[in-house]
């Protein structure tokens, strides 16, 4: 089972993982969707945000906008970040689940 | 034919005229796609043009209002600009650009919205040449610009590289522990520790056995010997603030250091050396102690053999804009936050507001905002209940100022807010003489 964070703003991936304030956690199991739930997070110190993210224990962010702080804050963690990608949220995970991201952008 | 042919000449022409400017412009249709992408903005954004079309604007600028308050956002329905905005954007290197942007709707002859347009411009060379400004108004950790601090600045290496005895006075929160510091790192004694000891913080016998220690068995609870601040200062500094709680007695051991550069600890039957420098600070007028018979005077003029003055805020309040980005700049460190500045407001109240605690009030001011504050920028309601109450009661008292010197007041004030209280550029762009400008403020109380 894994557990992936998408930082999402409508139906798309929102611009800057520091400053979304919702989430769609996907649980994924024999690389199906399990469960999928939406969060907020609201927190106005960008730090704090990311350390609430973190807190989440996601194996995977899939992110577009990615500051230096907030990488680096993600790094000292266990958690695979995939950044700089942008598009519809379904789109971009059904690329995920096809190992398909390698080409991030979802121009629909 | 013939306008079709021309239609296409002037959109060239439009493009290159665009293309050719220092400020990033693009345009977006109804559903915020981007349609125009100019040179600048791909050397602002660091996309390239042909990514950035038919992109979303907020995936391409990444800015921090674009989720928030996005300025296209119920534009296209009314025609009102968005001017002057602060923001900063994210670059896919993963810098964050400081931008100022203006948005406003693009109509055709008919009036029919077919989308938007935004220019902005890129404030880091600005942002850069602040912090140099700075930098260089940064003194070890004291920040200023004012004229008598700047004096005290320049006399500080000659003071710290001499041994002798400085006596700070100042204020509450002016900032003399931050002097002693400074003149300690400057001194040929860096290399040895800094001991700060409020005099006033301990009861007299108790400051006795801290300043000088004690031996096993001076007093019922002496079950081993205990070094005193000199002796943690050996090869240092020691630095004694509000000097003047000094009982008498501790006055006359202390005097002894000065004279004979040796003590005794608490109930020792022996010497010790004091290879100490020893700076110390009042709050209040130590000479007029002196007078009163309350201070020894052999202890003031060894203590006073170079006096530092500190001024209060009050008169280096054209300090103030400058202390403000300072703490703004220390606190997003510190709390992780991204905090810009504050609102024009705010610095309006600030700069008049007395600041009783001084330097150490403005920061505290600063520290409470930032708390508060749940955006870019530190507005009123950001601030500490007190300093509203201030301003509520400065806007009932009915001020008997003429109107036509009212409105003088009101400019003045207005530019030199503007130019972050820089009296040569505000005397510029008022058409007055430096020392007219300065005979204004000080008339309108806005020195």
């Amino acid at each position: 089972m894994r557990t992936i964070a998408i930082p999402i703003f409508g139906s798309r991936i929102s611009p800057r993982l520091d400053l979304a304030n919702n989430f769609e956690i996907i649980k994924i199991d024999n690389n199906k969707i399990v469960e999928t739930e939406n969060i907020k997070l609201v927190s106005h110190n960008r730090l704090e945000k990311i350390n609430m993210i973190i807190e989440l224990k996601p194996d995977v962010i899939i992110c577009d906008g990615l500051s230096e702080i907030c990488k680096q804050e993600i790094d000292k963690s266990n958690i695979k970040l995939i950044p700089w990608i942008h598009g519809e949220v379904k789109n971009i995970v059904k690329m995920y689940l096809n190992n398909q991201l390698n080409n991030p952008v979802d121009k629909k | 034919m013939g306008n079709i042919k021309q239609k296409i000449i002037t959109e060239t022409h439009s493009d290159v005229i665009l293309n050719s400017i220092a400020e990033g412009v693009f345009t977006v249709d109804k559903n915020l796609r981007i349609t125009f992408f100019n040179q600048a903005a791909e050397n602002i954004t660091g996309v390239r043009r042909k990514e950035a079309v038919g992109q979303f604007c907020f995936e391409v600028l990444r800015s921090n209002i674009c989720e928030t308050a996005c300025p296209f956002k119920g534009r296209f329905k009314t025609s009102k600009e968005n001017i002057n905005l602060h923001a900063n954007i994210l670059r896919s290197d993963g810098k964050q650009v400081p931008i100022n942007l203006s948005a406003t709707a693009l109509k055709d002859e008919k009036g029919n919205v077919l989308g938007g347009v935004e220019t902005f411009h890129d404030l880091s060379a600005i942002e850069a040449l602040r912090k140099e400004i700075r930098q260089n108004y940064t003194f070890e950790d004291i920040v200023s610009k004012n004229h008598r601090m700047l004096q005290l600045f320049n006399i500080m290496p000659n003071i710290a590289e001499s041994e002798c005895t400085v006596l700070i006075q100042g204020e509450s929160g002016t900032g003399k522990e931050l002097f002693a510091r400074a003149i300690h790192n400057l001194s040929f004694r860096n290399n040895g520790p800094f001991i700060a000891i409020n005099c006033g913080a301990l009861p007299d016998n108790l400051l006795e056995s801290e300043l000088f220690g004690y031996v096993k068995g001076a007093f019922t609870d002496a079950k081993k010997d205990k070094p005193g601040r000199f002796a943690l200062a050996a090869g240092g500094t020691i630095f004694l603030d509000e000097v003047e709680s000094l009982s008498p007695a501790t006055q006359v051991k202390l005097l002894r250091v000065l004279q004979e550069k040796e003590y005794e600890p608490l109930g020792a039957t022996y010497t010790e050396k004091a290879d100490v420098r020893i700076i110390s600070a009042t709050k209040v007028d130590l000479h007029q102690l002196v007078k009163e018979e309350k201070f020894r005077d052999d202890l003031y003029f060894r203590l006073n053999i170079v006096r530092i003055e500190l001024p209060s805020l009050v008169e280096r309040r054209d300090d103030i804009p400058l202390l403000i980005n300072h703490f703004i700049e220390k606190y997003n460190y510190k709390m992780g936050k991204y905090i810009e500045r504050v609102s024009n407001e705010v610095l309006e109240l600030l700069m008049h507001y007395d600041f009783p605690g001084n330097v150490r009030e403005l920061q505290n001011v600063i520290e409470h905002a930032f708390v508060m504050c749940q955006n870019e920028e530190i507005t009123l309601k950001d601030l500490p209940p007190e300093l509203i109450q201030y301003k509520k009661q400065k806007e009932n008292v009915k001020i008997n100022t003429p109107p036509l010197e009212s409105s003088e007041k009101t400019t003045i004030l207005e530019i030199l807010n503007k130019y972050g209280w820089n009296r040569t550029l505000t005397s510029q762009k008022l058409g007055l003489h430096r020392s007219t400008l300065w005979r204004k403020m000080k008339k309108y109380g806005l020195l």
